[in-house]
């Protein structure tokens, strides 16, 4: 096979605990995005959130680099908003802000991948993968300093990911 | 560091496509206001790597105006391209995209 799938659509989730003025925020992110190779480089372009991009030599580097411009971004939000329910209203309005563009571009690579399955070669075909079952998108922002003793537990811990999606 | 453009010229487009943007900087990036939208990743470093341009183009959907002010950096839509075009030749293979551990800082 001499072709192979250009553009693929891929979920993530990130945890991050940020500190703001005078709160503690806990953010889980299970989001979309797509990536493709550009100049000679990887990048990862934000679904949701919309207005995300990371660049690498590889997928896994473009994976890192869009995972710590959304931790870095998260940082200069919580340097602005100066209450959790400013910081809060903010980081959802950041990850709710879409990009219709994007949007299609996801929808379009993931209905030619499920109609070209064999096509996904190199480092997307041993990627862990995501049915639509498997995953929910969406954002979750908890004030983790007002949490009782009890509510905090390594079972709240989770790894980052990221997969494709079939 | 790929493709990249000056901001000048970035903010050159924005004044034609984006009339009324306001740009200001943050401790980690650019903050670009457009539209009733807020793009906050915007890289502060100039000259800005193509790939920031073309998904802020995306995000604020000023495409067709942004591709005749920056021809060489704007392509044609893949979102406009049927879905058999969405593939291309094989590129060298790459390692296996792993979670990532540990942040490398900037």
């Amino acid at each position: 096979m001499s072709e192979l799938i250009h553009l693929h659509p891929l979920v993530f989730t990130l945890q991050d605990a940020v500190t703001g003025c005078g709160f503690l925020a806990g953010i889980v992110v299970t989001g979309k995005a797509v990536m493709e190779q550009e100049d000679g480089k990887w990048w990862m372009y934000g679904v949701c959130p919309g207005g995300l991009a990371g660049s690498g030599s590889t997928p896994n580097e473009a994976f890192v680099d869009f995972r710590n411009r959304y931790k870095e971004t998260l940082f200069d939000m919580a340097e602005e908003f100066s209450s959790f329910l400013t910081f809060r209203s903010a980081v959802q309005s950041f990850f709710a802000e879409e990009d219709k563009q994007e949007e299609d571009r996801w929808e379009k690579a993931l209905e030619f991948l499920r109609q070209n399955e064999k096509s996904i070669t190199g480092p997307f075909k041993e990627m862990p993968r995501k049915l639509p079952g498997d995953y929910k998108v969406g954002i979750r922002i908890d004030r983790l300093e007002k949490k009782n003793k009890a509510q905090l537990t390594p079972a709240n811990n989770i790894q980052d990911s990221l997969s494709k999606v079939a | 560091m790929s493709a990249s453009t000056p901001l000048s010229k970035v903010e050159r487009m924005l004044n034609e496509c984006a009339p009324g943007y306001t740009i200001r900087l943050a401790n980690h990036s650019r903050v670009i206001h457009f539209g009733g939208k807020v793009y906050r990743t915007f890289p502060k470093a100039d000259p800005v790597e193509n790939g920031h341009i073309r998904k802020l183009v995306r995000f604020f959907d000023i495409s067709a105006c942004a591709a005749t002010h920056l021809p060489g950096v704007i392509k044609e839509e893949q979102a406009e391209l049927p879905p058999e075009q969405l593939k291309a030749e094989t590129p060298k293979p790459q390692s296996k995209p792993k979670p990532a551990k540990s942040q490398k800082k900037r």
